[in-house]
């Protein structure tokens, strides 16, 4: 052998060695060990999921504990146990059944809380119950059984880990004392991942402390005054990143969905969505609305390939009559003696009102468009197929609304707020531009125009999609804010109507 | 309370760990052999089958960026992940306490996340001695969009080797190297041979010996300074003398700056023609046309290449200009002159803006339709692009119109700004330099009023102070050729209570998001 070789032993092969024999005696690694208690600085948590038959479920169980790991993982507050740790604690609890279990082999790890996470299928659909089981009094409030579901099974892991992340709002650092070094400094058991950094920090029972110096999950910290024992816990008031972490997996949870019912995915497969809508909204749809007014609206839909659409009556209805309002009004509000056409005018015919009229001429486009997007929201319903854009949909809908009044809540599925900006906007204009000359009542009204528009556009930017494909898998079910309205029987026998809204916490 | 791991009943591992502890001794003893720092690559979890093959090539190229800085040893990767896998050594923590066995200085681990329409690549570095003490000290992010022409076999190693370049380079010029002070073979210190240390003054810091000596995090006290000459040799400055296991800080900010200054050069190299003044040339002659049919062909630009964000932003941005620029040409002073009709200055300087949109105002947003797309392609390895990559054409570009050279080099937001900067100096310099005509009915003709000369010279003087530091700053920044959108560590503000005891305090908490 020579020099060179027993130089790179030296260097790199005697370390890795080492470390291996050290990984060697790690809990798990062998079978001798009787009694293992692990308790890292931060507290562990131990994520079991419940065996399944099928190999569908088994694989999701897999996903979900890593995605469960992740979580608390990402939340700095619970260390979860290692694999190799819960191998052996599954071992050391045999002989006992179900909850027990489970029980015992969080008792053996020694941690401070458990989740016990159950899979099952029903045909189409994915369901998780996860159960967090606390082992300390204090952590008490987060005893938790939640249950979810939803089609996609890539969103099962991701709803469970949004879950976990919620479990971790107000949770403060919770650092045990580890060791003290000499007169003021103390060894504590949390760093930068509980979120730590050196400086100075308020605590609850110690007063300002100073962090020295920190590692991943232990940090120096100097305690003036008698400072605490070792081994009692220092309360520094450092939270999780709750709505950061809880965005991350929303943001996955959307991706996934869009990746399945997308318009690209599902309908529109060979062909960019995006070209196609745009095509059909600037170019199909008029040529559809000059052969075939109105009806060319629904026609005009099948350019982006719906199998089988049906047109919505009621749309058409309502768009129709619009439509026939727009350009009939004038001639309503003459008793018919005004000439039709707006380029023309006679002693019946005010300048008012034939400014009024080339508005409501000029803007019947806006109308054809308005339309257009109200039966595709209905086609997009129906057919459980989300539209292109739809990744920027909060953008694109308030550029649709900036575009065509009401076009953004038509885009998200929303027809009635849609109908109803549409209307308002409508009328409006047609106000503003009868009173344009009306200095002052003009002005007012073309004010409230811009107010409404700002508020279509805010509208369309903030509110929730109407379409349930995108709602079942996307919204958070145990906190989201719901409207209910019921009835009530007091016990006279009075019945009361109720209205309101619901959030559960 | 502190990690336990109980072993009550002596077994095979409580026979281990006497030879654990020993092995390392016998081949020389772990502070001995750790002259240059050593690296492991802990592996890069993969979602998918195509995520597994981006994590296979991102980790042979991040294994040879870590080899060509020269900085590092490293742990035979595949060696590694036997092991690590055979124990079941995943998480974090036990990557750590493995790291810290073996005398590893940095530990790289990474993910790449399959997510339909992308790929999101995760690198994590971790410090392992001091002054990080496991501390994750780099998180390099990014996110390469998928089309079918990414993963070709030919660009996807490029693209992983980009990544893998960048993600070494961004964590070479954070890292800090502890080394410590050797015997010198006489009476004094130095530091050892094999480690790389320009000569210069450096603090001195000085381990503090605590009850715990198990290598997790400890105090660190700055014992003085020292300089070391250019032979490895150890002074003093002041009264502290250097001692046996004092250590100083060294980083590889050259080494990193090189490495990525060396990559970047490289692939401009492969992936622009470099076209030199010629291109520069032809942009001048086209000028005029390309921005006379600006707001026709950008839009259809934008449309048949699919960048719709491009389509919004240019109708959002262009619009107010666009009206501007019709309402001049629309209503010319000519016309009103030939009806003899009064010429407000705002009419006239409407139409001098509306020529000046016509001439070369619009360029800008002509070459953002277009050159969005080369860029595009050659940030992802698609062949040699044409036309784009020149810095005579970026300079012209700036020079005559508002943020060309920026579009033209991919800089949208950049170029936005000075469009608009641009535009609105120049709209008020013209509305200074029109004249305004009144018509006097009783001799036929028109009395001409003049603007403020003095505002119309401060505008021209700051539209100057705009074109110099605008042509500056496109010759100072890059081709923004980046495959995949990097995401950068981000700052965050958010309100807090803070309890001092019996109060309650109302803070601010600034994080930095790792």
């Amino acid at each position: 052998m020579t020099m060179h070789a027993i130089q790179h032993i030296k260097k790199l092969v005697a370390p890795i060695l080492s470390a291996f024999i050290a990984l060697a005696a790690l809990p798990g690694a062998m079978a001798g060990a009787a009694e293992i208690r692990v308790n890292p600085p931060s507290g562990g948590v131990a994520i079991f999921v419940l065996p399944a038959a099928d190999p569908a479920l088994g694989a999701l169980g897999i996903e979900s504990a890593a995605a469960l790991r992740d979580a608390f993982d990402r939340c700095g507050r619970f260390l979860p146990v290692e694999e190799h740790q819960l191998r052996w604690a599954y071992r050391g609890a045999q002989g006992v059944q179900d909850d027990e279990f489970y029980e015992r082999a969080a008792r053996l790890l020694d941690v401070d809380l458990y989740v016990v996470v159950s899979l099952s299928r029903m045909g189409e659909a994915y369901g998780a119950s996860m159960r967090v089981v606390p082992r300390r009094e204090e952590l008490r409030k987060l005893d938790l059984t939640a249950r979810l579901g939803g089609r996609l099974l890539a969103n099962i892991p991701l709803k469970l880990a949004r879950t976990a992340v919620s479990l971790h709002g107000g949770l403060p650092v919770s650092a045990p004392v580890m060791a003290r070094l000499d007169s003021e400094r103390y060894l504590i058991g949390a760093g930068q991942w509980h979120g730590l950094g050196v400086g100075t920090r308020p605590t609850r029972d110690h007063g300002a402390i100073e962090v020295l110096v920190t590692g991943r999950y232990e940090s120096v910290v100097r305690i003036p005054g008698a400072g605490p024992g070792v081994d009692s816990k220092i309360v520094i008031p450092i939270f999780p990143d709750i709505a950061g972490n809880t965005g991350r997996y929303e943001k996955r949870i959307s991706e996934n969905t869009i990746a399945r019912y997308g318009a690209g995915s599902t309908l529109l497969k060979d062909t960019d969505p995006r070209k196609r809508y745009i095509e059909g909204a600037c170019v199909v749809n008029p040529g559809g609305n000059a052969c075939l007014p109105v009806y060319g609206a629904f026609l005009a839909t099948g350019y982006l390939g719906f199998k089988d659409p049906k047109a919505d009556a009621t749309g058409l209805a309502v768009s129709g009559s619009a439509l026939a309002l727009q350009f009939a009004l004038p001639s309503l509000l003459t008793g018919f003696s005004a000439h039709f056409f707006p380029w023309e005018r006679d002693a019946d015919k005010t300048r008012d009102m034939q400014r009024m009229q080339a508005f409501l001429w000029a803007s019947s486009p806006l109308t054809v468009s308005a339309a257009y997007f109200d039966q595709l929201a209905v086609q997009f319903s129906r057919s459980g197929v989300l539209p292109p854009f739809f990744e920027d949909r909060d953008a694109f809908a308030a550029l649709c609304s900036a575009v065509v009044p009401g076009g953004g809540q038509f885009y998200k599925g929303r027809r009635l707020s849609g109908w109803g900006f549409f209307v308002s906007e409508m009328s409006l204009g047609a106000c503003s531009a009868y009173y344009f000359d009306d200095t002052e009542k003009g002005r007012v009204l073309l004010a409230a125009l811009g107010a409404l528009k700002l508020a279509d556009i805010a509208a369309a930017f903030f509110m929730r999609t109407g379409y349930d494909v995108y709602n079942r898998e996307t919204v958070d079910d145990r906190t989201s804010l719901v409207p209910f309205l019921q009835m009530r029987e007091l016990p006279g026998g009075e019945g009361i109507m109720m209205l309101g809204m619901s959030y559960r916490h | 309370m502190r990690p336990v791991i109980k072993l009550s009943r002596p077994g095979l591992g409580a026979k281990l760990l006497p030879a654990f502890i020993l092995f390392p001794l016998v081949l020389g003893g772990a502070p001995a052999f750790a002259a240059r720092p050593i690296a492991a690559m802990a592996g890069i979890e993969a979602s998918s089958p195509r995520a597994t093959q981006v994590a296979g090539i991102l980790a042979e190229r991040l294994a040879a960026s870590l080899r060509s800085s020269g900085a590092f040893e490293q742990i035979d990767r595949a060696l590694l992940a036997d092991q690590l896998s055979r124990y079941g050594c995943d998480a974090e923590a036990c990557l750590l306490r493995f790291a810290r066995t073996a005398g590893v200085s940095l530990l790289l681990r990474g993910r790449v996340d399959d997510r339909g329409s992308m790929l999101a690549v995760e690198i994590e570095a971790y410090g392992i001695d001091a002054p990080y003490f496991g501390k994750l000290l780099y998180r390099y992010r990014a996110e390469i969009v998928q089309g079918p022409a990414v993963l070709a076999a030919r660009e996807l190693p490029l693209v992983c080797e980009e990544h893998a370049v960048r993600a070494v380079a961004g964590m070479l010029s954070r890292f800090t190297l502890s080394v410590p002070l050797a015997g010198d073979g006489r009476t004094g210190f130095a530091v050892p041979a094999d480690v790389r240390m320009s000569a210069g003054e450096y603090d001195l810091f000085r381990p503090v010996r605590t009850p715990r000596e198990d290598g997790t995090v400890r105090p660190v006290e700055t014992a003085g300074r020292i300089r070391i000459d250019a032979d490895g040799r150890v002074t003093a400055i002041g009264t502290t003398e250097p001692m046996a296991g004092d250590y100083i800080l060294t980083g590889f900010r050259d080494e990193a700056e090189r490495m990525a200054g060396l990559h970047r050069a490289r692939k401009e190299e492969s992936v622009f023609r470099h076209p030199g003044y010629s291109d520069a040339l032809l942009a001048a002659l086209f000028s005029v046309p390309a921005s006379a049919s600006m707001p026709l062909m950008a839009p259809l630009g934008y449309y048949h290449y699919g960048d719709f964000e491009g389509l919004a932003l240019w109708a959002a941005n262009a619009a107010p200009w666009l009206y501007l620029e019709a309402s001049g040409l629309l209503r010319r002073p000519e016309d009103l002159r030939s009806e003899k009709r009064d010429v407000p200055r705002e009419t006239a300087a409407r139409y001098n803006f509306g020529l000046y949109m016509l001439c070369v105002g619009g360029l800008p947003l002509f070459v953002d339709a277009f050159a969005h797309r080369y860029l595009r392609d050659a940030s992802l390895y698609q062949g040699t692009q044409p036309v784009v990559g020149g810095n005579p054409t970026a300079v012209f570009l700036s020079a005559v119109s508002g943020g060309g050279g920026h579009f033209y080099k991919g800089h949208r937001m950049w170029g936005y700004l000075y469009f608009h900067l641009n535009n609105v100096l120049v709209y008020s310099a013209l509305r200074e330099y029109s004249s305004a005509r009144r018509y006097d009915p009783a001799t036929d003709s028109y009395h001409t009023s003049r603007g403020d000369a003095g505002r119309l010279r401060m505008y021209l003087g700051t539209l100057g102070v705009v074109k110099i530091v605008e042509v500056a700053h496109v010759l100072s920044i890059g081709h923004s050729i980046s495959a995949g959108r990097v995401i950068e560590e981000r700052f965050s503000l958010a309100p807090e209570l803070l309890f001092d005891g019996s109060e309650i305090a109302p803070g601010v908490r600034m994080t930095y998001r790792f």
